[in-house]
């Protein structure tokens, strides 16, 4: 299907704010960053903000979304149910890091609430990649989607939290830091397992052998294969977001021992939002009806 | 609880693609947009290592299929697609934001945005027909007599089509949109196997056809 822009930017912003959300959450538990927990929390907030006002370019009458909102089987219900949970969580996560500014000592913010920020983080990716989890679009229906999206946000929050620190003149601690190689390599593998499902899913399309629609009489059969993720358009998009999705596992490596988190933290956030971005692009380039033919 | 569908007698349709003409004009479906089209499926060989000319095509009408379970419905956030209690499935137009997620969790592909009013739209199974005891436009039009609208509760012989069987009976337009016949009378011979639904993911079509002595395509 074509690509549908402006939900690629509204899954990428929430996945890259949960993201720092949930690593200013980690960062508060393990006693580091505190000088970078407002900034990250601003910026947290900026993103989902962000994310937010993309996909209102998908609906065409968003002035109804409050007409009834609310059938909770609907995936958007439920991600807008997440998104004002984390929302409350930021203003919460605000009024504490206010309160703990005053004294140097004090933890930036209390342990539930920094364990509450990395749940809400989690639960929102994971139901927002839920949403498109679709037995209509064997490529989409799989479970590595929305881990995928919470790969992207493993990989991208720490990066830039880490890069938050390093503009605040602070030292990047042992957690971020190991929170950024981590979540990177979750990410590849992630990207790559969600890569190889879509693949494996081209057997599930229906297949009736010849076929004529007399309605488009110049357009050709539908091409099951060109559907694979490692064909047609698809390449392009699967490279970047291969390559974007390796690129910051080196630089979390790098930035941990030069501990120039300036430069590559930067990297690799950048390259995280890159491959998040490419891989959804991939995902509607080879999203198509089980049913292909009408 | 009823639930109302088209049974469509595969082997009676010519391909005419007469319903799908007929449903653009009662429903002002827009060019280039359909509420139901006519796929021709085949040739395939008609038979295990059939040679030309023993080949085979059939006609499939294909539109939205009023599913008991479905996805589109589960999926809407503002309950603009829902289910009607004679079992059909319509848009609230005046609900729909338009975020299209019914049509991208539609297995058949047989919704779309209307880019006039920006809501999604599909077959309503002419609901402002049936609901005055008329047949959908589609099954009223259909020259070959291969579509029949009913309630599947009822079972299939009761489903009806347009007009009356007999040659002597009244055949005036008006007629045929008043009078009807039942599949029970006119149907040939068929058994549980010769009956099949688009493929199921779970979505448990409605509509059903009846294909007898040849290979149904596509699974079930």
């Amino acid at each position: 299907m074509e690509l549908q822009w402006p939900l690629i930017l509204f899954t990428t912003f929430v996945a890259w704010s949960a993201g720092l959300f949930g690593a200013q959450g980690a960062a508060a538990l393990a006693g580091e960053g505190k000088r970078a927990q407002m900034p990250a929390l601003v910026t947290s907030a900026v993103l989902l903000v962000v994310g937010g006002i993309a996909v209102f370019f998908h609906l065409e009458h968003w002035e109804r979304i409050f007409n009834g909102f609310g059938n909770p089987t609907s995936g958007i219900t439920q991600e807008l149910v997440c998104v004002v949970a984390v929302a409350v969580l930021m203003v919460v996560m605000f009024v504490m890091l206010r309160k703990s500014a005053e004294d140097e000592a004090a933890p930036a913010c209390p342990t539930w609430l920094a364990v509450c920020a990395i749940a809400a983080a989690a639960v929102l990716v994971l139901v927002t990649g839920h949403s498109y989890m679709m037995a209509a679009r064997p490529a989409w229906d799989s479970v590595l989607g929305p881990l995928s999206l919470l790969g992207a946000a493993v990989a991208m929050g720490p990066l830039t939290f880490a890069v938050i620190e390093a503009v605040r003149d602070e030292a990047v601690g042992k957690c971020v830091a190991l929170a950024a190689l981590a979540g990177s390599v979750a990410n590849a593998v992630l990207a790559a397992a969600y890569l190889f499902a879509m693949e494996a899913a081209g057997d599930s399309y229906t297949d009736v052998g010849y076929y004529f629609d007399p309605t488009h009489p110049t357009a050709g059969m539908a091409d099951v294969a060109a559907l694979s993720p490692m064909a047609g358009e698809s390449v392009a998009m699967v490279a970047v977001a291969v390559i974007a999705a390796i690129v910051p596992i080196a630089a979390a490596v790098l930035g941990k021992r030069s501990g120039n988190w300036k430069l590559w933290g930067a990297v690799g956030a950048a390259c995280a939002v890159v491959g998040a971005v490419a891989l959804r692009m991939a995902f509607y380039s080879v999203g198509a009806s089980v049913y292909l033919f009408y | 609880m009823s639930q109302y569908a088209i049974l469509t007698d595969l082997n009676r349709c010519v391909g005419c693609l007469g319903c799908s003409v007929a449903c653009k004009v009662v429903n002002g479906v827009e060019i280039g947009s359909f509420w139901n089209k006519v796929l021709r499926i085949g040739p395939f060989p008609d038979g295990e290592g059939a040679q030309f000319p023993d080949v085979y095509t059939y006609f499939l009408p294909v539109g939205c299929q009023h599913c008991a379970n479905p996805e589109c419905v589960k999926v809407c956030p503002t309950g603009a697609s829902h289910k009607l209690p004679d079992g059909t499935v319509q848009v609230d137009k005046s609900k729909c934001i338009g975020c299209q997620f019914c049509a991208m969790a539609c297995p058949y592909g047989v919704r779309y945005l209307n880019e006039t009013e920006r809501v999604v739209e599909k077959c309503t199974l002419c609901e402002q027909k049936t609901a005055q005891g008329e047949l959908p436009q589609c099954v009223a039009q259909c020259g070959a007599r291969a579509r029949y609208f009913g309630d599947l509760d009822e079972g299939l012989d009761s489903f009806v089509g347009a007009g009356k069987v007999s040659i002597g009976d009244d055949a005036s337009y008006d007629a045929v949109n008043s009078q009807f016949c039942t599949y029970g009378e006119i149907a040939r011979p068929y058994t549980e196997a010769d009956v099949h639904h688009l493929p199921n993911v779970g979505n448990d079509p409605s509509f059903l056809y009846i294909l007898r002595n040849h290979e149904w395509k596509g699974g079930e």
